[in-house]
């Protein structure tokens, strides 16, 4: 299909949000990622929905916003948010003293209601120790708060799947390398399949540039300017939840970093430094680990004793400023219009910056913009009230399990994925595949497998892994990746060599994200327990590196 | 710089008035960890005890290698394995293994074979200590007020 109101690149949180708003004002929509759904800046968030606390001493209308909009989502998607109850431990040299904090969570209580947050408690240290044994002794108090965790590529595959429900069309691994022009106006995009197809055109009277630290890149190509100041965070992940609460720490150089159970693991970072390399290819260096640890440690002295699943790395598409500290970046977002004043890019509209938490906002404001640009009347909005997929009801977990005679685990987890629509999921699923476990890290099953296959825009074996978070335990994919590509296989009609290729690409993919965190016997052992399994698929032979997958099927 | 003014404003009165309230006021010893077990206990975000504390390194030390499954026959849906795997990752939805038989399976004999010293039976006990504690009701769904 061709000849659509808008063409939005990027399906991120932010591309994905203004799809789905576009479309449900009636647009014709084409929503193009140049890989996966959530696999840039969105997969590695923080995953958190946060009301904003810190925008209290600039200016108290984000903050309410930000909470309001936490709110939305929490009424649009509340199976996929859980509470993350933070402990803010105050020691003798810590830079704020408890009182002036806790005046700060005061003020933060009256705008929690907003989004279904709790009140604040102040905790002495003997309670915050009773709470949390593992917490540094040399404390003078504690104070609570909460924000809400989200899965971030469930949220943005759900956004996108609701843009698709609309009526958009999803286009993933499909790359922009060029943009349409007629005359002087930008008229749609030149893409490259990234799966084999050759180049094609995509004809819109928009394109909405929500490429994330791409952004810049795809303003270029049409000869517009977009500055930003890309940042590079990286987060170390634990297999588990290692403390019930979450924390907050302050690294060597006074930057705040969070320790934060996270659905069935912990995440610990953000680091956030000015990045200047290409944001497909990132590293985590071994200082990056060091800085995290040792900011960590200070608070929970037994950090060092547990165990690291493995790192992620993603690049914040901050808005450009000079000078200012790279943590202390807005993180306030800009709608561009690139024709505005006769400017030379008309056609073309820019949204960068901002966060997680306000991607309905930022979408908002920018459909709004497209309206005005298309002279369409305008239609409200109303991604802050129509459920997400899953969203329109709550669920009986318990009853579902009877119902099916599943065990709770496997309930309980597909309810937290699938909301409202697990039912369906299990009474189109056969009967013999709605408790068999895929993956023994994560209580994923062949049922909800082929499900997310058919139904969740899913092109390649690691765009399963941001569906459904299988092979996000010990393992890291090296028991469960064959079973996997062969069910995906089997519902896409791959070849057996197309499946070894899949899982070459996926087990590379994973292994990148792990020898930083590793180190002496275990990272041997992993070397050698990735040799076989190479070796027994004849996984190294198969197909050239860099080539497309497919291309030998 | 107006919205700037008017928060740290807002932010100084703040301060005026919760020290003034400090100093007239103080909660009794032991009031701030009742009220964060009452706002939190039902959605199981509840304290670690130091004992917990003490083993939870161990529970993440499983590489997946399945040996347990050979040493110790399952019960049901549950298997060694699936212990430090995949049932005892995330603490606040340990409710979900209230119908398992935690006591079907021959934990010791499993960990006997673990090459990584995962503590199985003491996994189980873990587990029994804070269904017993939490409950095993599921946490109630959190709306808007």
């Amino acid at each position: 299909m061709s000849g659509f109101d808008v063409v939005v690149v990027g399906a991120g949180i932010t591309g994905a949000g203004v799809a789905r708003d576009a479309a449900l004002r009636g647009m014709r929509v084409c929503l193009v990622e140049q890989r996966d759904l959530a696999s840039g800046t969105t997969w590695g968030s923080s995953g958190m929905i946060h009301g904003g606390v810190r925008y209290l001493e600039h200016d108290w209308e984000i903050t309410r916003v930000s909470c309001l909009d936490g709110g939305y989502i929490l009424r649009t998607a509340p199976h996929l948010l859980f509470p993350v109850v933070f402990l803010i431990p105050v020691f003798r040299d810590s830079k704020i003293s408890i009182e002036t904090a806790e005046v700060g969570l005061e003020a933060y209580d009256r705008f929690q209601r907003l989004k279904g947050g709790r009140p604040h408690v102040r905790l002495s240290a003997a309670e915050a120790l009773q709470l949390e044994p593992g917490l540094s002794p040399d404390l003078v108090g504690a104070l609570t708060m909460e924000e809400w965790g989200v899965d971030p590529a469930r949220l943005a595959t759900l956004v996108a799947l609701g843009a698709r429900e609309a009526g958009a069309e999803l286009r993933t691994w499909t790359e922009v390398v060029g943009l349409l022009r007629d005359g002087a106006r930008i008229s749609g995009v030149r893409v490259r399949s990234r799966l084999g197809a050759g180049i094609e055109q995509i004809s819109a009277r928009i394109v909405v540039n929500a490429g994330g630290p791409w952004a810049g890149e795809l303003a270029a190509m049409g000869g517009a300017s977009l500055r930003l100041r890309p940042a590079k965070g990286i987060h170390l992940i634990y297999d588990r939840r290692i403390t019930n609460v979450a924390l907050t720490v302050e690294a060597v150089d006074g930057r705040g970093l969070l320790l934060v159970p996270h659905a069935s693991t912990t995440l610990v970072g953000t680091t956030d430094d000015d990045f200047y390399g290409d944001p497909e290819h990132l590293d985590v260096t071994d200082d990056e680990v060091e800085y995290v640890l040792e900011a960590a440690q200070r608070v929970l002295p037994g950090i060092r004793d547990y165990r690291i699943a493995h790192a992620t790395a993603a690049v914040r598409p901050t808005l450009y400023e000079w000078r200012r500290y790279e943590d202390d970046l807005s993180r306030d977002y800009a709608v561009v219009d690139h024709g505005a004043g006769g400017a030379g890019a008309p056609g073309l509209v820019s949204v960068a910056g901002g966060k997680m938490s306000m991607f309905r906002k930022m979408a908002e404001d920018t459909v709004d913009a497209v309206e005005r640009l298309l002279g369409r009347p305008h239609v409200a909005c109303t991604t802050h009230t129509a459920p997400l997929p899953g969203g329109d009801r709550p669920v009986d977990t318990v009853g579902l399990a009877a119902a099916h005679r599943l065990p709770l685990p496997l309930a309980n987890r597909l309810v937290g994925r699938h909301g409202d629509r697990a039912a369906a999921l299990l009474a189109a699923a056969a009967p013999h595949e709605r408790a068999a476990v895929l993956c023994e890290c994560e209580p994923v099953t062949v049922a909800e497998l082929r499900h997310s296959i058919r139904h969740e825009h899913v092109e390649r074996l690691e765009d399963l892994y941001r569906r459904v978070r299988w092979s996000a335990g010990a393992c890291l994919g090296m028991r469960c990746c064959w079973e996997a590509a062969r069910v995906m296989g089997e519902e896409r009609g791959w070849t057996p060599r197309r499946v070894e290729e899949e899982v070459r690409d996926f087990l590379t993919a994973r292994w990148h994200d792990r020898p930083t965190v590793m180190a002496g016997p275990a990272l041997a052992q992993e070397e050698l327990a990735r040799g076989a399994l190479y070796s027994f698929g004849d996984l190294a032979g198969a197909g050239r590196r860099g080539a497309p997958p497919g291309a030998h099927s | 710089m107006k919205a700037r003014a008017e928060a740290l404003g807002r932010l100084a009165w703040l301060y005026a008035r919760h020290v003034a309230r400090r100093a007239v006021s103080r909660p009794a010893p032991g009031a701030g960890l009742r009220q964060f077990e009452a706002l939190y206990s039902p959605e199981r975000v509840t304290a670690i005890t130091a004992e917990e504390r003490r083993q939870l390194p161990r529970h993440g030390l499983c590489v997946a290698c399945g040996l347990c499954n050979f040493a110790a026959a399952g019960a049901g849906y549950l298997r060694s394995e699936r212990l430090p795997l995949q049932l005892t990752r995330h603490l606040p939805d340990l409710w979900a293994m209230r119908d398992l038989e935690l006591t079907g399976l021959d934990l010791s004999a499993a960990a006997a074979v673990c090459p990584m010293g995962v503590p199985l039976p003491a996994m189980r006990d873990f587990v029994q200590a804070r269904l017993a504690r939490d409950g095993v009701s599921p946490p109630a769904p959190r709306a808007l007020t």
